[in-house]
């Protein structure tokens, strides 16, 4: 079947100078022609509807050239494991993949955080595909922001092996603007008593969704994916992840934070599979929701998929405006409603933000909550 | 005071009798000063003559002999006192408090707001005399400051409305959920005034602080509250916290991503800005809370944390207290402030509050138990019950009550 990419798709695989990646992207994109963008009839899909991406016409931006010699071993394998049948943008991001890999050196420990990130013009579609492998007993952070600008599409996946014992700490902010179509998914894999602590800030974008899958490999592994989608106007956010319990004795935390205002939706639906074997588990999720105006909305789905008896599992989720006894105690220190409203919402998402260890990136977090909340903006910096 | 002893502004030929006066005086602290700091304390008459240039000198005179002395020097923002000593043979006759009053006269009738001066933490009897007065403690100074020995500063506001009414409540009638609690209640608070509020569960104490506050949930039925000479019921919660009404909660909330220090600032400032007075920047703020901090002994390491996230009971308290201290309110009601604090946080709690007493201010303690107040010694104690007051008294109130039980006040209340 024949779409707008058909033409680009053709003129880009030229230039894919290896042999089998050309026919990794031949296939993906053959999928992607089959299935195009997934509809609401699609469970996954159900609160997310994507009609617009494909409604426009985007001229793909950034050229797929890949280096044999770099992707060969084990960035080819994690490439060539990357389930892109899932779904069309899965498909698409292949089929044009700008490929970027990065190698965290065994036993070694980076100070300053690995940055990768991506700014998409206006009217472009730009598929990043990085491949993170922090190799055993390596600690470092790597951090991925994206920053379009006017009406683009970033279609993005990052694929990450954290090696045994290793330790990744992963930062991705989101700050497309007012009308982007963000779309991302991350797929990481961890090993042995590997740690994985994750961050993932949603401010921007028109219509974005994120997909985060973590799976334990091997037993001792521990993960914190946490997040904050901080939403206005009519912005449209959401998240979906899997954390898979595959083995015994790993250990999970999950907490995500919504605050909506203005007609913004958001949508969380986070799985947790305990499989059959996977006994010693400690898995917990938490996603609480800030609703700011009476018109906007969050659709929340909290998933425990247990099939264990021996594990610790805890997951729940809220949907609310600010507590009376909380603003009652700021009026009674003498801040006004709008600021202690303010202030509140504030504090709400910094517990998120809080968790971000780079001092420059915190501080940007921090100015663009701030300039979300009137008046508290001035006050507090 | 004596009736022998008369006090008076001394002249130049006083001078060699105020010197001797001062070595004598601090010659029991020779050893805790350094000799440059002595040298200071016990100047020689010569220098006491200078000193006649420089602002007055009071001598006190008993059995025609100079026993004591103070002297002071304008400065602009306050009146320094300096030299101040009273022959050991001569005190206990109140001498102090006589010269003391003769400076404060002095300063009021000069239009100062301020006496200062500076004392020695190993002065404890001159210490003693001066909060007895009214002075506070102000910050700790250096040995580098002050001629190698360490020491403190400590002022007082002269010239205020102490004793003027500064709250008053009339026939209140209030409550919650169309439930009528308060039944009548009057009160009256004024200005330098401590009043504790006691009463078994239930009488309404909580509803009285938070109708006060203006808790949303709370509606008054009839009756009246005035706050220097405004309705305060008319005012919405943050005009009467910014207008210098302070409750410290009984169960202070939470509010996790804000840290202490942040929020404190936020609300000092919103004071500020309201009285048109300067606000402060993040480092000045910090400058000013480390001292606040010192009352109530909490380390700076809560500044940065959430407010009151993953606080103790006793550290909760604490916050309130230093949240008081830094808003400098006129009218403090602490609701149940002693409630589940072991006797360490108890005492920390209340010499805090101790030291903000004022006569500016008022304070009025809401409590079920009397064991605050052997800690806050009371000016008025009111009893409470089934809405009401029923009792007032001076601070043995407490004790009675303690003795006898609320029983005996609830008989009071229900043969009314």
């Amino acid at each position: 079947m024949v779409n707008q990419f058909t033409e680009q798709f053709k003129e880009s695989l030229k230039s894919e100078e290896s042999a089998w990646l050309r026919g990794l992207r031949t296939d993906a994109f053959s999928v992607f022609s089959m299935s195009g963008f997934p509809t609401v009839q699609n469970e996954d899909w159900k609160y997310t509807n994507v009609a617009k991406v494909s409604s426009e016409n985007w001229t793909v931006s950034g050229k797929n050239i890949s280096n044999d010699a770099e992707l060969a071993g084990a960035f080819e394998m994690l490439l060539k494991s990357f389930d892109y049948k899932r779904n069309g943008f899965t498909a698409l991001n292949l089929a044009f993949a700008n490929v970027i890999c990065i190698r965290i050196a065994k036993e070694t420990n980076l100070e300053k955080p690995v940055e990768v990130s991506f700014a998409g013009d206006e009217e472009t579609a730009t598929f990043p595909h990085v491949l993170v492998i922090a190799e055993a007993g390596s600690k470092a952070t790597f951090l991925e922001t994206y920053t379009g600008s006017g009406k683009n599409f970033t279609n993005a996946v990052v694929q990450i092996i954290v090696e045994d014992n290793a330790n990744l700490t992963h930062y991705r902010v989101q700050k497309e603007s007012a009308e982007a179509f963000h779309i991302g998914t991350t797929d990481v894999m961890l090993g042995r008593g590997s740690l994985y602590n994750a961050t993932n800030i949603n401010l921007g974008g028109a219509l974005s969704r994120h997909d985060v899958n973590v799976k334990f490999t091997a037993e001792g592994g521990e993960c914190f994916v946490d997040g904050l989608y901080m939403l206005n106007g009519s912005q449209h956010a959401d998240t979906h992840s899997i954390i898979d319990h595959a083995v015994p004795n790993c250990v999970s935390h999950q907490t995500y934070k919504g605050v909506l205002n203005d007609k913004s939706r958001g949508v969380f639906n986070g799985k947790v599979f305990v499989r059959e074997n996977a006994s010693g588990t400690d898995a917990r999720q938490s996603n609480k929701n800030l609703l700011l105006s009476n018109e906007a909305r969050v659709d929340t789905k909290p998933q425990l998929e247990i099939f264990n008896d021996d594990v610790k599992c805890a997951h729940g989720a809220t949907v609310g405006q600010l507590e009376e006894e909380e603003l009652f105690y700021l009026l009674t220190r003498g801040l006004n409603k709008e600021l202690a409203r303010n202030l509140l919402t504030y504090g709400f998402a910094e517990e998120i933000i809080n968790k971000i260890e780079i001092d420059s990136i915190k501080k940007e977090l921090d100015q663009a909550v701030l300039n979300r909340l009137t008046k508290l903006e001035t006050e507090i910096l | 005071m004596n009736a022998n002893v008369q006090i008076r502004r001394a002249i130049v030929d006083d001078a060699r009798a105020v010197a001797d006066i001062l070595s004598k005086a601090f010659a029991e602290f020779a050893s805790d000063y350094t000799p440059e700091a002595m040298a200071v304390v016990t100047p020689p008459p010569d220098e006491i003559v200078g000193r006649f240039e420089e602002g007055p000198i009071w001598v006190a005179v008993k059995d025609e002999e100079i026993v004591a002395t103070v002297s002071v020097v304008p400065e602009p923002e306050w009146l320094y006192i300096r030299s101040m000593a009273v022959l050991p043979n001569a005190q206990g006759l109140g001498i102090g408090h006589g010269l003391l009053e003769a400076v404060e006269r002095y300063g009021i009738e000069n239009n100062f707001e301020r006496l200062f001066l500076y004392t020695t933490h190993f002065s404890l009897d001159a210490i003693r005399l001066y909060e007895k007065h009214g002075f506070q403690r102000g910050r700790d100074t250096s040995a580098e400051e002050w001629f190698g020995t360490p020491g403190l500063s400590m002022d007082k506001k002269i010239g205020g409305d102490n004793g003027k009414m500064l709250l008053e409540v009339k026939d209140l009638h209030a409550g919650i959920d169309g439930k009528e609690i308060l039944k009548g209640l009057n009160l009256q608070v004024r200005k330098g005034e401590v009043h504790a509020i006691m009463g078994p569960n239930g009488s309404g104490k909580s509803t009285l602080s938070k109708v006060l506050a203006g808790h949303p949930s709370y509606e008054v039925i009839s009756g009246e509250v005035l706050y220097e000479d405004r309705n305060l019921l008319e005012l919405e919660p943050d005009e009467r916290a910014r207008e210098g009404l302070f409750m410290a909660f009984q169960y202070p909330v939470e509010v996790p991503g804000v840290s202490n220090s942040q929020f404190l600032r936020l609300a000092y400032n919103e004071k500020m800005k309201h009285h048109g007075l300067e606000e402060l920047d993040p480092l000045e703020f910090n400058d000013y809370l480390k001292e606040k901090a010192k009352i109530v002994d909490m380390s700076p390491e809560f500044f940065k944390r959430s407010v009151n996230e993953g606080f103790s009971g006793g550290e909760k308290k604490r916050n309130e207290i230093l949240q008081m201290a830094v808003l400098e309110p006129k009218l403090a009601i602490l609701d149940e402030t002693d409630s589940g604090l072991d006797i360490d946080a108890l005492r920390i709690v209340a010499e805090g509050v101790n030291k903000l007493r004022n006569a500016d201010s008022a304070i009025v303690l809401v409590t079920h138990y009397q064991r605050l107040l052997n800690f806050i010694v009371p000016d008025v104690v009111h009893v409470m019950a089934n809405g009401k007051i029923v009792k007032e008294g001076g601070k043995e109130l407490a004790l009675e009550l303690e003795e006898k039980g609320y029983d005996w006040v609830k008989g009071a209340a229900s043969s009314r």
